[in-house]
């Protein structure tokens, strides 16, 4: 592999607010698994860490995510359960997800989600052998600690210390 | 096609109250995310049991061009 490839996004916890609404219900039944239900429950916190963990992984492996279109790789595609530390979720792959990562020939999809603030962060990056994964989790751990603290920053420069991050979207 | 339905839960997905919601309602960096388009195809889904391509509801600038659109993919 010539280049690494790595994944961002950034989403608001208060937008995945509307899961409690009728008009979330086919969102949140259609973009995450069961499992990811039952472990997450109609949690805006968790639910947007999760989604942005997709998102990142979707990047990492070039696709973007869809819901239903044939081609596409599916958010349920990629399920994202926290095994292992709080801030180092399992990126499960399945079905075209899976297929993607074998094309870019990726042995291990390694990804990091934290809150910060009202924000639900997720790093993620792909791996072509055992070497480059561990290499990739010291980046991408250090790259979060980077983007928190330059949030953190930015916030306390604009006077938002006490409200979140909402106004910076 | 049950409009009021559609856009009572497309309310809910763009979080802005029913009354706010007309034909002409704009869609914006600020509304128009990647969760409300996934999220409006669901919706779509969940009504209609219709798929409408992603990329073509990204490019909608009003309620009333994914109304349309909506309608194109609905027998």
């Amino acid at each position: 592999m010539d280049t690494a490839m790595v994944g961002v996004d950034l989403e608001r916890v208060k937008r995945f607010g509307f899961v409690h609404k009728p008009g979330g219900n086919a969102f949140y039944r259609r973009v995450y698994t069961l499992a990811e239900q039952q472990a997450y429950g109609r949690s805006p916190e968790l639910l947007a860490l999760c989604y942005a963990g997709k998102e990142a992984v979707s990047k990492v492996l070039g696709t973007g995510l869809t819901l239903n279109e044939p081609d596409g790789v599916s958010c349920q595609d990629i399920e994202i359960l926290w095994n292992r530390a709080p801030d180092h979720p399992e990126a499960r792959l399945r079905r075209k997800a899976q297929v993607a990562a074998q094309q870019l020939s990726l042995f291990k999809i390694v990804l990091y989600c934290q809150h910060i603030r009202a924000l639900a962060c997720a790093v993620a990056g792909g791996a072509a052998t055992l070497q480059e994964a561990i290499q990739l989790e010291a980046a991408l751990r250090a790259s979060l600690g980077e983007i928190k603290a330059y949030l953190e920053k930015r916030a306390g420069a604009r006077g938002l210390g006490g409200i979140g991050m909402e106004a910076l979207d | 096609m049950d409009k009021e339905i559609f856009l009572a839960k497309l309310a809910d997905v763009l979080e802005v109250n029913r009354g706010e919601l007309d034909e002409q309602f704009e869609l914006n960096a600020n509304n128009w995310d990647s969760v409300a388009h996934l999220a409006t195809i669901a919706v779509i889904d969940e009504l209609y049991g219709a798929t409408v391509p992603g990329n073509e509801l990204i490019k909608c600038r009003t309620v009333g061009a994914v109304l349309e659109l909506v309608e194109q993919n609905v027998s």
